[in-house]
């Protein structure tokens, strides 16, 4: 006994040191890692320029929004014991996938078609029309998706889908606060101050569906 | 002797094991809701990379798994509308001279259908890559094609879009010489 207690204190003071040590000299920072997984990082690739296009996109609304959408199916796991309603008495495996996404949806005009047609010019008063807002693009980086829950093996396509699910609901929760009306105000009110700032004593920018 | 070699093994050991992931708060807090901005995209690069990772540096963990992946990519760049003030715009007669702020990047968009898995050998004792692991290395792609969009050229093309586009505009509202500058201040990548 006493030399089983002469043993603990022998590891407890070791210990005590080798701690104190590792706290104010950092001699164990080589090891402190050792059983920490390393990064995997991507190597350095060239990027490939596929194609170049001419914009002419007015951007006057963003929005932000964060989503969740879940899929789940069969799985190949254990079955599970517990009854289901109908008194079955397994129930099957089931693999889940939850995600939540977070991206904004970025609101404006597309000035591409804009011809002398689109312009009438009275002295000094000019009129302009423009076609109206529309969703110009909806990002969601990489970084913006979360997985919440992913139990089993998910094919490709499978997380593709979801991840587009979440990228329609950000886009179908931005139509529903009728953002596009706020895009339209925003848009003729940026090209009607660029108007007058031409020299134009009156300005109206209309819009139109015809484009 | 060998009763102080297997304390340090096991001091050691436990504070070796360091797999907590500490979450590093958000760089950027992301506000959710509504923004206005006034920027007028002119040029959009389509871009395409391979994403080429191989997972061999755990010295505990027995095998290697490697993966291919492929990416399309849209970088946007184009000017600020809402910077141009009165003081911007000098006009005599049908002269007209105009000094724009530079073009910046607007966006970078990695659509997930535009991501694909290449190819992926895992061997016996490894895991798949998991959907978090392959968008963890989607996201190393995305910011180094970000650090490249200098290189690219997509600013430039930007401004000679923009000059382009708002030349054909003052034409149409009459004036005859047109002067399209930028101003000198550093593009600001966003």
């Amino acid at each position: 006994m006493k030399k089983f207690l002469k043993y603990v204190l022998f590891v407890a003071i070791i210990g005590g040191a080798v701690w104190f040590a590792s706290k104010k000299l950092n001699f164990l920072r080589p090891f402190k890692h050792m059983f920490t997984e390393a990064p995997v990082l991507i190597d350095s690739t060239p990027i490939i320029i596929a194609e170049i296009k001419p914009l002419a996109k007015l951007m006057t609304i963003t929005f932000t929004d964060e989503v969740v959408k879940d899929t789940s199916k069969l799985g190949v796991g254990v079955p599970s014991f517990v009854p289901l309603t109908s008194g079955a008495l397994l129930q099957p495996s089931r693999d889940r996938l939850v995600m939540i996404g977070r991206g904004r949806v970025i609101l404006g005009t597309d000035l591409k078609s804009l011809s002398s047609d689109d312009i009438e010019i009275n002295g000094d008063s000019v009129t302009v029309s423009i076609p109206r807002a529309t969703i110009l693009e909806t990002i969601i980086h990489p970084s913006g998706f979360e997985i919440f829950v992913e139990k089993g093996n998910w094919p490709e396509q499978a997380v593709i889908d979801l991840k587009v699910k979440i990228r329609e609901e950000i886009e179908r929760r931005a139509l529903a606060q009728n953002l596009l009306q706020l895009a339209n105000e925003r848009s003729r009110m940026i090209l009607e101050t660029f108007l007058i700032n031409t020299g134009f004593r009156a300005a109206k920018v209309l819009q139109t569906t015809d484009h | 002797m060998r009763k102080i070699l297997w304390a340090l093994l096991f001091l050691s050991t436990v504070t070796g094991c360091d797999k907590r992931e500490t979450k590093k708060p958000d760089r950027l807090q992301q506000v959710m809701g509504l923004q206005t901005m006034s920027e007028l995209a002119t040029a959009e690069y389509v871009v395409t990379k391979i994403i080429k990772a191989n997972d061999n540096k755990t010295w505990y963990k027995v095998g290697e798994r490697k993966i291919l992946l492929s990416c399309k990519a849209s970088i946007v760049a184009g000017v600020d509308m809402g910077a141009l003030s009165p003081s911007d715009i000098r006009i005599d007669g049908e002269n007209i001279s105009l000094t724009l702020p530079h073009a910046k990047l607007l966006y970078i968009n990695i659509k997930p259908e535009d991501v694909r898995t290449a190819y992926q050998d895992v061997s016996l004792f490894r895991d798949k890559f998991s959907v978090k692991e392959k968008d963890m290395l989607v996201n190393q792609a995305e910011n180094q094609i970000k650090a490249q969009v200098p290189e690219l050229g997509v600013l430039v093309t930007a401004e000679t879009n923009a000059s382009i586009f708002i030349d054909g505009f003052l034409k149409n509202l009459g004036f005859k010489n047109i002067s399209i500058n930028f101003s000198d201040t550093k593009n600001v990548l966003q």
